[in-house]
């Protein structure tokens, strides 16, 4: 299984999190190639949402982005799966 | 009685309230897991032994592996799935409830063993009241899979077609 290269892969997520995250939701994010509770390498997205804006982060979402990813990545050959973690943090704590 | 519902009732009660500990955000989104685990359980002992007796039904229940339903969770959401399951995939793929549920079984995997094993995991009540409702949502989209496609998804996720080690 070919691998895309991180800098891809974190091109991907932004055009994704620009077309399905409703505004200002997502205060900030990084990507970090993992592997996965069974050992099989796989992407991991770590969310800081706006914790007042929660109700936001749905379970839509989480789906439309990781298969918008899903597609970019299975386009270059790429398998792993990208499996989204949010948090929450107080404003104080990320500003 | 194993009850998905109960199981979902009893992961929300370990965060609906004003302070929850980080064992029962941890032990909430374990059981949120397990509320979709049990639902695919229940809804393959109803499908498969829905008229049988009670030892049919246990036979259909304990024969759900979390290996495997992570399995034909990841196939269902590839375009073209491995040779072990093709000749019996639908044409067209599955369609969106059950990728949905697929995405959820498969994100809920890993917050779960995430929350069960690992002491650097660090959540908030926030991050498990957000999986609760990941788990409530794959609930209703395994409820309203068309029945066919439905059927075919629990057999998969309980058989194993022989040819794979």
């Amino acid at each position: 299984m070919s691998h895309v290269p991180l800098p891809d892969v974190e091109k991907l997520v932004a055009d994704a999190l620009r077309d399905e995250a409703p505004a200002g939701l997502i205060m900030r994010w990084r990507v970090e190639e993992d592997v996965d509770w069974w050992g099989e390498p796989s992407l991991s997205l770590r969310l800081d949402v706006r914790r007042d804006r929660s109700p936001e982060y749905t379970p839509d979402f989480s789906f439309r982005l990781a298969e918008r990813v899903r597609r970019g990545l299975a386009h270059a050959g790429d398998e792993r799966e990208l499996h989204s973690f949010p948090r929450f943090p107080e404003r104080e704590a990320v500003e | 009685v194993i009850d998905a519902v109960e199981w979902l009732l009893h992961a929300r009660s370990l965060v609906g309230h004003d302070s929850p500990t980080s064992t029962d955000t941890r032990r909430s989104i374990s059981a949120s897991y397990y509320a979709v685990f049990h639902s695919v359980s229940d809804s393959a002992a109803s499908f498969v032994a829905g008229g049988g007796d009670a030892g049919q039904v246990r036979l259909i229940r304990r024969s759900l592996n979390h290996e495997r339903l992570r399995l034909v969770s990841r196939e269902t959401l590839k375009h073209v799935p491995g040779r072990e399951l093709a000749p019996f995939w639908p044409s067209g793929g599955f369609g969106d409830q059950l990728r949905r549920l697929s995405q959820a079984v498969l994100d809920l995997q890993e917050f779960r063993h995430a929350a069960d094993y690992d002491p650097a995991m660090s959540v908030d009540a926030e991050t498990a009241r957000v999986v609760n409702d990941l788990a409530a949502s794959a609930m209703e989209e395994l409820a309203s899979a068309p029945s066919r496609e439905r059927e075919l998804w629990l057999l998969l996720v309980l058989l194993r077609p022989p040819g794979r080690a």
